[in-house]
C-alpha cells in the first residue's frame, strides 16, 4: 500500500472510523436481509421438498402447499392408486386455521397449516420428531417446534377453535413457513375438527411412483386426461410455495438491500471525497512534485478500498456474530448466512469502494499545482 | 555536470494571463541562465510576477511566449507527463508555506518525493537520514510536521527538495515565514548544499537581507526582469 494512502487514513482517525462504520453497517444490513432471506427461503419450502412424494395432486386452481385450496374427492385416490405406475397414493387434508392455546386470551391466536394425513401410510406426515409422540392419536396433534418456541404451547397443551380442540401430543421439526407452522393430524380428526365430509374433501393426494425418474412424464400424461387435475413434481410444488410466500417478501427485500447499498456507498463516497478536498493542497504539492493524477488515483483509491476492506470485516463480523441472537430473540428471524453470500457482499463492497474512489477523481484532475505557491 | 553548465534557460519568456481587455502581463520578455553550482536571487515587490516566473522555471506553468529548457530539454514543447517527469527528476522545490505532508514524519516527507523517481528510483532510508542530519535534524527524524518549529520544517523541505538530487532548485520566499535570525541560518545553509552539491538554484524573495546569499541578483518589477548590478 502507498505510504501517503496508509498515513492519510491512520492520521484521520474519526474519519476513518465514520467511513469504515457506515461500510459495515450496510455491509451488516445487506448480510442481515441476505441470511434473512436465505433462512426464509430454506424453511417455506423445506416441508415441501422434504416429504418423499413424487407427484402432489392437487385440484385446478390450487397453485401450492399455503394457497391450499385444493378440494379433491376420495374416489380420485382411488383411481389413481390402479396406475400402474403408482406405488402409493396418500390423502391429505391441509387447512390453514387460527388456533388458541386454552386459557390465554382468545384474541391472542396464531395461524397454523393444520395437515391431515394417514399414519398407516405415513406419507405427508411429520418429517422429524423431536419431542413426544408421532403419530397423533384421534383428538391429538403434533404441533411444529416453532410454533412451540413462538406461541409458547408445550406438549399437553389444548389448542383450541371455537367449542373444539386439539390436545398436542408431539413437535416435529421442518415444517416453518414463518408466518405459520404445519400441526399434523390423522386424517378423520381432521375431517371431525373442520366438520368436512367424510369420503369428499381431500386437499392433495400424494403419489410414489414405481420409477421416480418418469414422474415429469406421468403428471403431463395424467394432466391431459383430466383436466380438473392438476400434477406437480415435489420440487416444482416446494418452488411454487416458496414463491408464493418470498415472491410477496423480495421486493420488500430487494428495497433494504438497495438502500444499505445506497447508505454504505454514501458515507464511503462522501468521507473520502470530503478527504480528497480537505487534501486538495497535498495533492497539489504532489502533483508539482511531479507525481502524475494517476499515483493520486491510486492514493484515493487504495484509502477507500482499506476502508471497503475493514468495513465488509467489521459488517460481516457483526452479521455473523449478531444473526443468531436476533433469531434467538425474534424467532421469526430466520436466519441462514451462507459463504457464497458473504462472497457477493465482498464483491457488492469492493464496488462500494471503487464507485467511492471515483467521485473525487474530477477533483483531483482539476488541482493545479500552482496553488501551492500561494501562501 | 560542469560548474559552467547552463541548468536552467529562460529564453525572451512572456506571460499573459487573461485575454482582452482583461489581460495582465505578469512576465514581459524575461531572460535568464542559471548553471551548476549558482545561486540566483529573484527580488521584487508583490504582485510583480515572482511566483509566476518560479512556476515557469519549474515546469509548472507554460509561458504565452518564449522558450524554457531544463538541463537542455524545452519544457515548453513536452506534454504533461514529461513536464511531470521533468519535475520529479530535475526540479527540487522549497515553498514559502512549507508544503510538508502533515501525516508524514520528517524522514518520510523526505523519502516520498524520490518514489517513483523514473531516474536513480527511491533514496535508501540511510541516505535521507543523512541528508536531516547534515541539516540538523538528525534529532527530528519521525516527528510530525506540526511537532516541528518553522525553521526546522524550512531544513525540512531544503532536505526534501536535495533528495531528489535535482539538476535545480527553486525557492520561493525562503524566509517569509521564518525570523530574520533563522531566515539567514537556512538561505545560508541552502547556499552551502547547493554549492556541495553543484545545484543550480533560484531564490524569489523580496528578503534584501539574504542577498550576499546569491552570485547574482534580478530585480522583477511589472513583468520585467532585469540584472542588479
Amino acid at each position: 500500500m502507498l505510504l501517503v494512502a496508509r498515513k492519510n487514513l491512520l492520521t484521520e482517525r474519526t474519519r476513518l472510523a465514520i467511513s469504515v462504520g457506515g461500510i459495515a453497517l450496510s455491509v451488516f444490513l445487506i448480510g442481515i436481509v441476505l441470511a434473512l432471506f436465505r433462512g426464509w427461503n430454506e424453511n417455506v419450502g423445506e416441508y415441501v421438498e422434504r416429504v418423499p412424494a413424487d407427484l402432489w395432486v392437487a385440484s385446478v386452481g390450487a397453485t401450492d402447499f399455503i394457497n391450499a385450496g385444493s378440494v379433491l374427492p376420495e374416489g380420485a385416490g382411488t383411481l389413481l392408486g390402479l396406475l400402474p405406475e403408482v406405488d402409493t397414493v396418500s390423502p391429505l387434508i391441509v387447512r390453514p386455521l387460527a388456533l388458541t392455546k386454552a386459557g390465554d386470551d382468545p384474541d391472542n391466536d396464531f395461524e397454523i397449516q393444520l395437515v391431515g394425513y394417514d399414519p398407516a401410510i405415513g406419507l405427508g406426515g411429520p418429517l422429524a420428531v423431536v419431542e413426544g409422540k408421532s403419530p397423533p392419536g384421534p383428538g391429538e396433534v403434533v404441533i411444529d417446534e416453532a410454533t412451540s418456541d413462538r406461541h409458547g404451547v408445550d406438549i399437553g397443551d389444548r389448542l383450541v377453535r371455537g367449542a373444539q380442540s386439539l390436545t398436542v401430543v408431539g413437535k416435529s421439526s421442518g415444517g416453518d413457513f414463518v408466518f405459520t407452522q404445519t400441526g399434523f393430524v390423522t386424517l378423520d380428526t381432521a375431517v371431525d375438527f373442520l366438520r368436512l365430509e367424510p369420503e369428499s374433501q381431500r386437499t392433495f393426494f400424494l403419489l410414489t411412483l414405481q420409477d421416480p425418474t418418469e414422474s415429469e412424464v406421468l403428471a403431463k400424461r395424467l394432466e391431459a386426461g383430466a383436466p380438473d387435475v392438476v400434477f406437480f413434481t415435489g420440487e416444482e410444488f416446494a418452488d411454487k410455495t416458496r414463491d408464493r410466500i418470498m415472491g410477496n417478501i423480495l421486493p420488500i427485500l430487494l428495497v433494504v438491500l438497495i438502500v444499505a447499498f445506497i447508505v454504505g456507498l454514501t458515507v464511503a463516497g462522501l468521507t473520502i471525497y470530503t478527504a480528497t478536498v480537505e487534501k486538495s493542497r497535498e495533492y497539489g504539492i504532489l502533483k508539482a512534485e511531479g507525481f502524475t493524477n494517476g499515483f493520486l488515483y491510486r492514493v484515493v483509491f487504495e484509502q477507500s478500498l482499506v476502508t471497503g476492506v475493514l468495513g465488509f470485516l467489521l459488517g460481516a463480523g457483526a452479521t455473523i456474530l449478531v444473526a443468531p441472537f436476533a433469531q434467538d430473540l425474534v424467532p421469526q428471524f430466520v436466519v441462514f448466512i451462507r459463504w457464497q453470500d458473504l462472497l457477493a457482499i465482498s464483491g457488492a463492497t469492493l464496488l462500494m469502494a471503487l464507485i467511492a474512489a471515483f467521485i473525487p477523481i474530477r477533483r483531483l484532475a482539476q488541482i493545479d499545482p500552482v496553488m501551492v505557491f500561494k501562501g | 555536470m560542469t560548474a559552467q553548465e547552463v541548468i536552467l534557460s529562460i529564453e525572451g519568456v512572456t506571460k499573459v494571463y487573461g485575454s482582452g481587455e482583461r489581460a495582465v502581463t505578469a512576465l514581459d520578455n524575461a531572460t535568464l541562465q542559471v548553471r551548476a553550482g549558482e545561486v540566483v536571487l529573484v527580488m521584487g515587490p508583490s504582485g510583480s510576477g515572482k511566483t509566476t516566473l518560479l512556476t515557469i522555471a519549474g515546469a509548472l506553468l507554460r509561458p504565452t511566449h518564449g522558450r524554457v529548457r531544463i538541463c537542455g530539454t524545452d519544457i515548453t514543447e513536452i506534454n504533461e507527463g514529461r513536464l511531470a517527469s521533468t519535475r520529479r527528476d530535475k526540479v527540487g522545490f522549497i515553498y514559502q508555506s512549507f508544503n510538508l505532508l502533515e501525516a508524514l514524519t520528517a524522514l518520510e516527507n523526505v523519502r516520498l518525493v524520490t518514489t517513483h523517481r523514473v531516474q536513480n528510483g527511491s533514496i535508501p532510508a540511510d541516505r535521507a537520514k543523512e541528508l536531516l542530519a547534515t541539516l540538523g535534524l538528525g534529532h527530528r527524524l519521525n516527528w510530525l510536521p506540526k511537532q516541528l518549529s518553522d525553521g526546522e520544517k524550512q531544513r525540512v523541505a531544503i532536505a526534501r527538495a536535495l533528495a531528489k538530487e535535482p539538476a535545480l532548485m527553486l525557492a520561493d520566499e525562503l524566509t517569509a515565514n521564518l525570523d530574520a535570525k533563522r531566515g539567514q541560518e537556512v538561505a545560508q545553509l541552502l547556499r552551502q548544499k547547493a554549492l556541495e552539491m553543484n545545484k543550480a538554484v533560484v531564490i524569489v524573495s523580496h528578503d534584501h537581507r539574504i542577498r550576499e546569499v546569491a552570485d547574482r541578483v534580478f530585480w522583477l518589477e511589472d513583468g520585467h526582469l532585469r540584472p542588479e548590478p
